[in-house]
């Protein structure tokens, strides 16, 4: 009896099988997803969404490894919601697309000035196949799509991206890359308000290339304000952020010393530390910034083994740093978008203050008074203490 | 069912601590409480020892019965029946309720072509095979799914902090509205969910050892199981923060998908999932084996295995007909279940049962001592 | 027993049977032993059916007093210059008188054991047994005028020789292994523990084969109850033939439709002296290498005799290596084919594309070609036993070339499968014993078609039936999946890692022996 009712059970899970309502997927009914681009279409108050998909080629029979064939394969359809459009696509798709792999997302210029970012990014929490924590970038000046389609000679479009955004956050520290979660974080706190990077399109300088070949190329941090793009953080400007929320791994300073020569100072590490209060309805800001670096070129004959050109260096360092973060606060405050948090950090530091500005913080950030230390000290100079001596 | 299973004290906390982590773990206890939803599970450990401990008291007076044998002796042949008769609806119940939890879980997670039916038909089928084995087997089977559980969520633990996920303050201002949100998440809902479903035990107390090991091991499990949550709840504040977590409908699941180290340690939330499987089968076999053991008491079966099939296949469709969405089930859980159902069957009737039991042990206590 | 006996008793005769024919002694019939030498020769004759191997020697003494003897035995089964030298020799050479007395003598074995060298002599006038005997090798002595036959144990049957293990090798450790002469391997496990406490008890199972069973254990150390359990549950076999020791592990397992075993067979005698060490019994059978040890638990069938040969951290690696290689060998071809029907998100991207890229174009779902190449691997590996030593370059070119190469390149099945498949395959053969593989080789199927059915869910569902299953296993009324449920921390210490050997003074308890410790407590440890 037990027996035979283990036998109807499993017969019982077998129909289910038969029913066809199963996840069951092969591979090659799938297409996989790369990297979406979302534009808006002012005319037809429609989203446009890209998708840039790896394209499945066939190394079956060949004998060979599938490794390097990443050939991508570009789609766009329409939609009043990016759901919506992801179902038109299939009329173009010949399979299922599997967004488990979107990489990137590209958001249009138009989009982010003009329609709200406030709305796009339900589906990316809502939907369990795609992830929240991937990078979104703004399509500066251009579409999405065409951001797209750019085609690079070796990589796929979307890892291309990628490795810009990832190199460029490592090693120059100007753009950061902002994830998905970390905006929809930014964007429901009324104390904070994100900063997503820019990529626009150019057309290569590349001799070896035919001529007008595009290129794609990350330019500047935009600055979102109650969900519209108002501005761009651009050039050594948008290393304010990467300080202040102590994401900088690396970056360098180029320090003067004399003339058109400059001395380039590695900065390995930085920590900042913030503390806002309120005074008589000013909120003061106080940030404290400690760095550490070492000089990794040197075009110019100074005795750096001497305190006090160490010193010197140090101290230009700093106010380098000084400046970039302030240089990022004005331009913030310009546009009366709190990107760095000060309001969260109030909130947290003096609840009941916050409570008293929290509906009209925008402007009361915009009258904030700055004060900022950095204190940088110079750890080493690498393999040469002295440069040799320039004639 | 063999009448003489005995379970040791390490088995019988592996019961408690994979019950007690349940759908408590899924679901993200307290929302209401934003960034302090770690008090009141804090404050809950203490409030789930005294319920526990009610428990216990009836245990100690009627040591070889379960809740729904004792009730009778209580209260009396007819009302006695009736609310053991009630209990195993309530562990039926509440057997569907988990199940269809996590049936909704991994429908919305991983399985979104594939029917809650067939998802809970699996999960029932692989509960039935396991209860045929035995009582003293599941519990077993528990201490390896304890190690499972530690196998899976040590590392993923380790993974999260290498990720540099955690943001702790995330945490504060503490206390921002004061204690009121504190003290309304919990009571009654932390103390029910997970604490007060501890009443599942009051039939599976004969089946320990010894009344030592019960006591010793149950506040130990109830104790161990709370600073986890709490500090689970912690993790998952600081790794998403208040406003994510109170969106999510599974906020675990949200906080490991966020993981990613390098491209190959990505999309753990899948990895997650076999945990929640675990906590859920433990979950979801202690309430079935409630109510097939508490239907076995009440109609004096010799084989309360006979009631295994009929109540598993109940479940299954109860889990599905329950609500027409998952929406409304959680609505009926937040809202109607704690108020309606586990404050009377939680605490109201064993808080009752045992003063009843004391009054009655008095009496006969005063009757034996006025003769003399 | 050799099988060419067992056909032709069972057509010929069935007074052999024991239990069938009760003989009775006083009645004058065809089965009673009579006074006279010509008769008893025929009775013997006509009980076995005459048979061409039935060598029968008649040396007339004293023709005048008619008075004469008989050799009677069995052609290769019995020592024929024993029985020239021992038995022939010694009697042709004595005279008439001084035999005739030497029978009257009412104690006349032992007179006569004095002149016939052999082991053993035995005197029986039942023909039944005396039949048994002549069929286990004894040579039977049969004189003129007397009813009793004497039975010289001159038994000798060709043997093969000891070898080297074929199934359970090892680098470092004893190369000898169990042959299919029962006493052969007695003798080696005597020979490694010279001790008075190694005691052996005969059963008998088998109704027509009659196949000597030898239950070997240490006293002091093994479990009485076990043992005593063991023993009825040996009694209770009723088997007509015992061809092997697995017919009798069938028999005595707990669980009769476990897919685990529950006793482990070795042919490796430091197996079974390291068992018999931690409390455990073992049962020879004769006719096969292969010795049963029991009450076993799940944890042995990976520990091999080599984990102790070896450095300490060696073994304990080798050991999480087999249980790592175990997992393969049960939840690849599962979890993969699961992730790559129902979670493609787990793959990582760039493994994704490659995988991707190696799908297209190939013909089956990836169930179908993931089942087509297990079961392909099984057809070769059971071709691989069978087929005759010739061919074997043929096959494994077969194999290798045709069916993984040449189907990759065919388009037939994807490569990704043919490594799963393969992986499986070579972590399968990891197991010290080979059994406990055997439940993989099957178990694997089954998370197979769950995978696909309903992903990792399934296979974490299955899993659980699997683990339910082990933990309701028992060995001889003990739990098999000791110590790891029910948990005993002290008893970790040969579990997934094993401790060096003067850390482990305590046996393993999982057989409950009943000495707890190896050596006597603060014995003569740092003495030396």
């Amino acid at each position: 009896m037990k027996r035979k009712c283990l036998v109807i059970l499993v017969l019982f899970m077998f129909t289910h099988f038969l029913g066809g309502c199963s996840n069951y997927r092969e591979l090659r009914d799938a297409v996989f997803i790369a990297g979406l681009g979302i534009d808006w279409i002012k005319e037809k108050k429609r989203y446009e969404i890209t998708f840039q998909a790896f394209s499945p080629t066939s190394t079956a029979g060949t004998g060979s490894a599938g490794a390097g064939s990443t050939g991508s394969v570009l789609y766009t359809a329409e939609g009043r919601t990016i759901s919506e459009a992801a179902r038109q696509a299939s009329k173009k798709f010949s399979r299922m697309p599997d967004y488990s792999h979107v990489r990137i997302v590209v958001i249009g210029d138009d989009l982010a000035k003009a329609e709200s970012l406030n709305y796009i990014f339900d589906v990316f929490e809502r939907d369990a196949n795609i992830r929240a924590n991937i990078p979104a970038l703004i399509a500066r000046g251009t579409s999405a799509k065409e951001v797209l389609s750019v085609i690079p000679a070796t990589e796929h479009p979307v890892q291309s991206i990628n490795g810009k955004v990832r190199n460029s956050s490592k090693m120059l520290g100007e753009n950061e890359a902002t994830e998905i979660y970390q905006i929809i974080n930014q964007l429901t706190s009324t104390g904070t308000e994100p900063t997503i990077g820019g990529i626009s399109v150019i057309t290569s300088e590349n001799p070896t290339q035919p001529p007008g070949t595009k290129e794609t190329k990350l330019r500047g941090m935009g600055i979102i304000k109650e969900g519209k793009l108002v501005g761009w953080l651009d050039g050594t400007k948008s290393k304010s952020i990467l300080f202040l929320n102590n994401q900088m791994r690396q970056t360098n300073e180029s320090i003067n010393c004399g003339g058109h020569r400059y001395t380039s100072v590695r900065i390995t590490s930085s920590k900042s530390k913030i503390k806002v209060h309120m005074n008589t309805g000013k909120p003061e800001i106080t940030i404290h910034v400690d760095a550490l670096g070492i000089v990794d070129e040197m075009l110019c004959n100074r005795k750096i083994m001497e305190y006090d050109v160490l010193h010197e260096y140090e101290k230009k360092t700093a106010g380098n740093i000084a400046k970039h973060i302030q240089d990022g606060i004005n331009e913030a405050k310009k546009q009366k978008s709190d990107i760095f948090g000060f309001g969260d950090i109030l909130h947290r530091q003096h609840p009941e203050e916050w409570k008293k500005y929290e509906s009209r913080w925008h402007d009361v950030f915009a009258k904030s008074k700055v004060s900022i230390h950095v204190n940088f000290i110079l750890h080493g100079t690498s393999m040469r203490v002295e440069p040799y001596p320039y004639k | 069912m063999k009448s003489k299973i005995k379970i040791g004290g390490l088995q019988f906390f592996c019961l408690i601590f994979l019950f007690e982590l349940g759908s408590a773990v899924l679901f993200g206890m307290a929302k209401e409480a934003k960034q302090d939803a770690w008090i009141p599970i804090l404050l809950g450990i203490a409030g789930g020892c005294i319920l526990f401990s009610v428990y216990l008291g009836l245990h100690k007076r009627y040591p070889d019965l379960p809740l729904t044998s004792y009730s009778q002796q209580i209260l009396g042949k007819y009302l006695g029946w009736v609310i053991g008769f009630g209990y195993v609806v309530y562990f039926s119940y509440l057997a569907a309720r988990v199940l269809r939890d996590f049936e909704e879980l991994l429908v919305i997670s991983q399985y979104h072509n594939t029917s809650l039916l067939t998802l809970g038909l699996y999960m029932i089928a692989s509960i039935i095979y396991v209860m045929f084995k035995g009582f003293e087997v599941f519990s077993r089977l528990s201490q390896i799914c304890l190690f499972l559980f530690l196998f899976t969520a040590l590392p993923i633990l380790l993974l999260e902090v290498s990720a540099q996920l955690l943001q702790p303050e995330n945490l504060l201002p503490l206390l921002e509205n004061g204690w009121s949100p504190v003290i309304k998440a919990l009571f009654p809902s932390t103390i029910s969910v997970p604490f007060g479903e501890m009443v599942a035990f009051t039939m599976l107390l004969p089946l320990v050892k010894d009344y030592k090991t019960a006591k010793r091991f149950g506040y130990l499990g109830i104790i161990v199981s709370g600073l986890y949550l709490t500090f689970r709840t912690l993790m998952n504040i600081a790794a998403i923060g208040t406003d994510a977590r109170m969106r999510s409908t599974f906020p675990v699941l949200t906080e490991i998908g966020l993981v990613e180290i390098g491209d190959f340690i990505q999309r753990l939330d899948s990895l997650i999932l076999i945990i929640l499987v675990i906590l859920g089968f433990v979950k979801i076999f202690i309430f079935f084996y409630c109510a097939v053991l508490g239907l076995g008491d009440l109609f004096k079966l010799k084989k309360p295995d006979k009631m295994i099939y009929p109540l598993g296949i109940l479940i299954i469709f109860t889990s599905v007909f329950i609500a027409p969405n998952f929406n409304t089930h959680l609505e009926i859980g937040f809202k109607i279940v704690p108020i309606y159902l586990h404050l009377p069957f939680q605490m109201a009737i064993p808080i009752i049962l045992l003063l009843v039991a004391l009054i009655k042990s008095k009496i006969k206590k005063s009757r034996t001592k006025q003769p003399n | 027993m050799p099988s060419f006996f067992k056909n032709k008793k069972t057509k010929t005769q069935t007074t052999i049977d024991s239990s069938s024919s009760k003989p009775s002694n006083g009645k004058q019939d065809e089965t009673t032993l009579t006074f006279e030498i010509d008769k008893n020769v025929q009775l013997i004759k006509d009980c076995m059916g005459n048979p061409p191997d039935l060598n029968v020697r008649k040396i007339i003494i004293d023709a005048s007093s008619d008075f004469s003897i008989a050799m009677i035995r069995m052609d290769g089964m019995s020592d024929k210059k024993e029985v020239d030298f021992s038995v022939i020799e010694p009697l042709s050479k004595l005279n008439f008188q001084e035999l005739r007395e030497q029978l009257d003598n009412p104690n006349s074995a032992e007179v006569l054991g004095r002149l016939i060298a052999v082991n053993k002599l035995e005197k029986m006038n039942n023909l039944e047994k005396v039949v048994k005997s002549i069929l286990q090798g004894n040579t039977a002595i049969l004189f003129s005028h007397t009813q009793q036959i004497f039975l010289a144990s001159t038994r000798l049957i060709d043997k093969r020789g000891l070898s080297e293990p074929t199934s359970q090798t090892v680098i470092r450790g004893p190369k000898d292994s169990f042959t299919e002469d029962l006493r052969t391997n007695t003798s080696l496990v005597r020979a490694r523990i010279t001790n008075p406490k190694l005691r052996i008890e005969t059963l008998n199972a088998g109704e027509i084969t009659h196949t000597n069973i030898e239950l070997m254990y240490l006293k002091g150390i093994a479990n009485d109850s076990i043992l005593q359990e063991v023993r009825s549950r040996i009694k209770k076999i009723k088997i007509d033939a015992i061809l092997e020791s697995s017919y009798i592990e069938e028999f005595i397992q707990d669980s009769k439709n476990s897919i685990f075993p529950t006793l482990i067979s070795t042919e490796r005698p430091d197996v079974v002296v390291a068992n018999l060490l931690e409390g455990r019994f073992a049962i020879f059978v004769y006719g096969t290498p292969y010795v049963l040890i029991g009450p076993a638990t799940f944890i042995q069938f990976f520990q091999s005799p080599e984990d102790y040969y070896q450095n300490y951290y060696m073994g304990s690696f080798i050991r999480i290596l087999r249980f790592v290689a175990f997992f393969i060998a049960l939840y690849i071809p599962g979890l993969y084919v699961a992730i790559m029907t129902h979670h493609h998100a787990l793959i990582p991207t760039t493994l994704l594309i490659t995988l991707a890229g190696q799908r297209e174009g190939v013909p089956f779902p990836i169930v179908v070609e993931a089942l087509i190449m297990e079961l392909v691997f099984e057809v070769l590996r059971e071709a691989g036993v069978r087929m005759p030593r010739a061919v074997g370059q043929t096959v494994s070119i077969v194999g290798a070339l045709i069916l993984g190469q040449a189907a990759v390149e065919a388009g037939f099945v994807s490569a990704s499968t043919v490594i799963v498949v393969s992986l499986t395959a070579i972590a399968n053969f990891t197991m010290p014993f080979f059994n406990v593989a055997i439940a993989a080789r099957i178990l694997r199927f089954f998370l197979l078609l769950l995978g696909s059915f309903i992903g990792m869910y399934g296979i974490l569902l299955g899993t659980f039936m699997i683990l339910a299953h082990l933990c309701s296993l028992r060995s001889f009324g003990l739990p098999y999946f000791d110590p790891i449920t029910p948990f005993k921390l002290l008893e970790q210490k040969d579990v997934f890692i094993r401790l060096p050997l003067p850390k482990q003074r305590t046996r393993p308890q999982p057989a409950r022996p009943e000495q707890k410790f190896r050596v006597k407590r603060g014995g003569s440890q740092n003495e030396t």
